[in-house]
């Protein structure tokens, strides 16, 4: 702390500490016009226009300065946007912990069952959604047969019976849990893990969703730049894991030559999607997934509204 | 200490006191991980000569770590909740760990803990009271904000966005109707009734829903949020009578809407400022010059100074 207090921290760079930590996550976009006020406050003269590399140095100042916290500025591209992320990540991943400072005992198990329906019952071979609607939301607001628990994922509760949430407390945990950075709404209704939320909770999500040595697994990774997948493209294949953000594909079958599947060499047509919006239906089209590209997706998006 | 040798260390030293203390309340069925920690126990004891202030570092950082995470949740920080979460056996210690988390908050984050004043008695019953009982008189609310103590320009909403996620417009419409109704209290000299709160939600039709909630939600999680406090008050006992139910400001409404902030909302439904408005503004709010936040604190007996005019400068 020492080093960072000694080294020219300044109001500004508090600011700036502040400001993404409120937000949760930011896009270079959305920190231009923070930096500006930042700069007008500090009185600088002679500003120019905020580039990449002032707001780097942010980053590092609030990286520096929430390391010492067990915080850290992490970095990632939105499945959805494809907008390029940091996201405020509290190191010390045990989301339980986390979650617990925020949330009641009946809440927690609720979100416990929460995630097991987005990661189990609305993601199977079949239908990998891995989101909710608060109507199946609804759904898992009470405990399934009591005599059924016997996780200790529930022992949270175990000295008050868990009579489960109310509609209202099911809308109230949601939205709350959109607050806290954790999930993200879709225009469409449909709760997911927000970019943060995946980057905090993968460990926890590998560690409980993913079957060690089984065939399947529930969570699974894009093949190019490695990183969780929960919006993006299939295998044919419905039985091969491979997965493949689009914005990650251009370049990955470049390097492939060709667009055979790596894992299961079925022909990649990148028509098959995961994910959960209904808007995401679209014209087939022809046999080239890299067509779909960042840019026709956001107009389809804009369209669909 | 390098910054990067503390990094390394506190690392190394995850299974702090809260990992230990507390029944663990993992969600996930088969806890493999939960055992992993045992062996780094050892090491921790190796650094006995220094253990103690290891151990106090710990304690402040944990306790920066609360703060900050109750505060982006909006849950209110209490004494209890420090003592319970945070410092555990070492509850003792209250008083310094505070102090030291509280100048990192300050050095590293630009904020500080702000304990909240006591509510005020609120009936004259109470008044009185508590007057006669003087002995309690000092004693604080045991619950605290975290504030900015930034100076003003550096919390404009471009920096500091009214809310605590990206997608805020829940929040949003959450803040503007929690200052509606602290300004419809506060501009009806610090007491509502709720029937004629109801009759304003009404005329504004948002007497059953705010947005997509409803209203009686809302209103709830104003009161736990300490921006309002409702009163209900009984007929004595054996008499007849209905309940009489009131709203008052809460703390924490002081602290962050502040007077101003009801002048500002008050301004902005009204349109431009006109010398009429003002005048009846501030007569309703029970200011008699201008620039006279500091009469209105005195008459409420403590202070109105909202969280955007108090800042303190740093450096
Ligand atoms: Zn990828
Ligand atoms: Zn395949």
């Amino acid at each position: 702390m020492e080093t960072l207090l000694s080294s020219g921290y300044n109001n500004g760079n508090r600011a700036f500490l502040q400001a993404i930590m409120a937000r949760g996550a930011l896009t270079f976009d959305e920190a231009c016009p923070i930096i500006e006020a930042i700069w007008e406050a500090e009185g600088r003269e002679g500003r120019h226009e905020v580039t990449e590399a002032d707001f780097g140095h942010y980053l590092s100042r609030a990286s520096e300065a929430a390391s010492i916290y067990d915080y850290e500025i992490r970095t990632t591209i939105h499945q959805v946007t494809k907008e390029r992320i940091y996201a405020f990540v509290n190191t010390r991943s045990d989301p339980q912990t986390q979650l617990a400072t925020t949330f009641a005992p009946d809440e927690l198990s609720f979100i416990k069952r929460l995630f097991d329906a987005i990661f189990e019952t609305y993601n199977s071979p079949r239908m990998e959604i891995m989101a909710i609607t608060q109507m199946q939301a609804m759904k898992v607001a009470r405990p399934p047969n009591r005599n059924q628990i016997s996780d200790d994922a529930l022992e949270a509760t175990q000295s008050s019976v868990d009579k489960g949430l109310k509609h209202s407390e099911v809308e109230a945990t949601l939205s709350n849990l959109v607050l806290g950075g954790w999930l993200e709404r879709s225009k469409d209704g449909f709760y997911s893990l927000s970019p943060r939320g995946l980057l905090e909770l993968r460990p926890w999500l590998i560690e409980t969703y993913n079957d060690d040595g089984g065939d399947w697994q529930r969570i699974k990774f894009c093949e190019a730049c490695k990183e969780l997948l929960t919006v993006g493209l299939r295998c044919n294949e419905p039985s091969c894991l491979l997965r493949l953000h689009e914005h990650c594909g251009d370049n990955f079958w470049r390097i492939h030559g060709g667009q055979t599947c790596p894992k299961c060499s079925t022909p990649f047509d990148g028509t098959r999607y995961v994910a959960y919006a209904r808007g995401r239906r679209r014209p087939a089209k022809s046999s080239q997934g890299r067509r779909s590209s960042a840019m026709n997706h956001a107009d389809e998006e804009e369209e669909d509204e | 200490m390098s910054s990067t040798q503390r990094r390394r260390r506190t690392r190394d030293h995850r299974d702090d006191p809260e990992e230990q203390e507390r029944p663990r309340q993992r969600m996930n069925r088969n806890d493999p991980g939960s055992d992993s920690d045992a062996s780094s126990q050892d090491d921790m004891d190796m650094d006995a000569p220094s253990a103690t202030q290891d151990a106090e570092e710990q304690l402040v950082k944990k306790l920066v770590r609360y703060a900050l995470s109750c505060e982006y949740s909006r849950t209110p920080i209490k004494r209890d909740g420090i003592k319970e979460r945070v410092l555990g056996n070492e509850g003792r210690s209250f008083r310094r760990i505070y102090a030291l988390a509280q100048k990192q908050l300050q050095e590293v984050w630009g904020m500080e803990l702000r304990e909240l004043p006591l509510r005020e008695k609120l009936s004259l019953h109470e008044k009185r009271k508590a007057m006669s009982s003087a002995s309690q008189a000092k004693a604080g609310s045991g619950t605290y904000v975290l504030s900015s103590i930034l100076p003003s320009e550096f919390r404009s909403a471009s920096i500091l966005p009214p809310s605590k996620s990206p997608s805020s417009d829940d929040e949003a419409t959450f803040i503007a109707f929690s200052t509606l109704v602290v300004s419809c209290i506060w501009l009806s000299g610090g007491e509502l009734s709720d029937q004629k709160l109801n009759r304003y939600l009404t005329r504004l039709n948002a007497d059953q829903n705010v947005s997509t909630e409803k209203t009686e939600a809302v209103l709830k999680r104003m009161e736990k949020q300490n921006y309002v406090v409702k009163r209900v008050d009984r007929p004595p006992v054996g008499q007849d009578g209905e309940h009489s139910i009131t709203w008052h400001i809460g703390p924490r409404a002081k602290d962050e809407i502040g007077l101003d902030g009801v002048m500002g909302m008050t301004r902005e439904v009204y349109g431009d400022t006109e010398p009429e408005l003002e005048k009846k503004l501030r007569a309703s709010l029970g200011i008699k010059q201008s620039g006279a936040d500091a009469v209105a604190e005195e008459e409420a007996g403590e202070p109105s100074t909202s969280r955007r005019e108090s800042g303190a400068v740093m450096n």
